[in-house]
């Protein structure tokens, strides 16, 4: 497994956490997601594309009950900057066959932190529109805070 | 964090019911591995296919799952024991219609005072998502694992199924 790269953000948070050029050496890409943000959810984006290019399927519980819903965005639950001072939520996003040229499948399981009832946990199910393979893989369509990171893997 | 380590990938070159992989090793590269993840990633051939594990071909009542899964619309939960194969799914299932992946992580493979565990995902971005957990009631180490279809329906070609060790 190789580290790609690993992105903290500082001050003045950006909207997007981008990894480009990604070698194509690998079979599966692993993406962590520690993150604190105003949406209290970020979008992932493949090869510089709209967020809206895929089916996606999730299961959520939030501490009280649990439902399912769907999306055209893979989207991916994150601690509220709202919630507890210092807590963030984690991510493992994993995108199988990346170099391929099939439809890209991605798995997300994801946790928010809270010190209260109120916490989300999340398995989602993701398939790309595209078949490109992927060569780039951005986190947002949010404002992340302070101390949020992202690392990129590639399990070969 | 753990290290995956490529045990063998396979690209399927027609369609099939079984892939197999014997003689698993416990090192790999200089590094002992603790536990091992199957990742396949692909379609049905001629319908659905169900995925189930055997490991060390036992064919005995040992498998026992809980899972929970949702459609898009809705949340369910259900349960199997005394099963003769590992279920990975009990709700998505690899389709023709659209590319299915799972990947699943066997737990301290080779030990010998535990059963052996099973986390399984299941993804398909048009049918549902769906996490499973798994018990082979066996103290064997693990030496074999064989990856066959609970309904006789066969994975595509082009379906890549890859066993990976993690170091531990």
């Amino acid at each position: 497994m190789q580290l790609v790269g690993t992105v903290t953000v500082g001050s003045g948070g950006p909207s997007t956490i981008e990894f480009t050029n990604i070698p194509q050496s690998g079979k599966d890409l692993l993406l962590l997601v520690s993150s604190r943000d105003n949406n209290q959810r970020f979008y992932v984006g493949l090869n510089g594309g709209a967020y809206t290019t895929f089916s996606f399927r999730r299961l959520l519980g939030d501490g009280s009950s649990v439902s399912s819903g769907s999306s055209t965005t893979i989207t991916v639950m994150s601690t509220s900057n709202g919630h507890t001072g210092n807590t963030f939520g984690n991510a493992a996003i994993m995108i199988t066959n990346y170099t391929s040229n099939n439809n890209k499948s991605i798995s997300v399981d994801a946790v928010t932190e809270n010190n209260a009832t109120l916490a989300y946990q999340m398995i989602g199910a993701g398939t790309s529109n595209a078949t490109a393979a992927v060569t780039s893989v951005a986190v947002g369509d949010t404002i992340f805070e302070v101390g949020s990171s992202a690392s990129l893997y590639i399990i070969s | 964090m753990s290290s995956y380590i490529l045990i063998s990938s396979q690209t399927l070159g027609s369609n099939t019911t079984t892939v197999t992989f014997n003689s698993v090793p416990t090192t790999l590269n200089g590094k002992t591995l603790r536990d091992l993840v199957l990742v396949i990633d692909g379609a049905g051939g001629n319908g659905d296919f169900y995925p189930r594990l055997r490991f060390n071909s036992d064919t005995g009542t040992n498998y026992h799952w809980v899972s929970a899964q949702g459609n898009g619309s809705s949340a369910s939960t259900f349960t199997g024991s005394g099963e003769n194969g590992q279920q990975l799914s009990n709700g998505v299932f690899f389709s023709t219609s659209q590319r299915t992946m799972i990947y699943s992580q066997v737990f301290d493979f080779t030990q010998t005072n535990k059963h052996k565990s099973v986390l399984s995902r299941a993804n398909r971005g048009n049918q549902g998502t769906e996490m499973l957990s798994g018990r082979w009631a066996s103290t064997s180490a693990i030496t074999s694992v064989l990856l066959y279809s609970g309904n006789g329906n066969s994975l595509a070609t082009g379906t890549v199924v890859s066993l990976y060790g993690i170091e531990g």
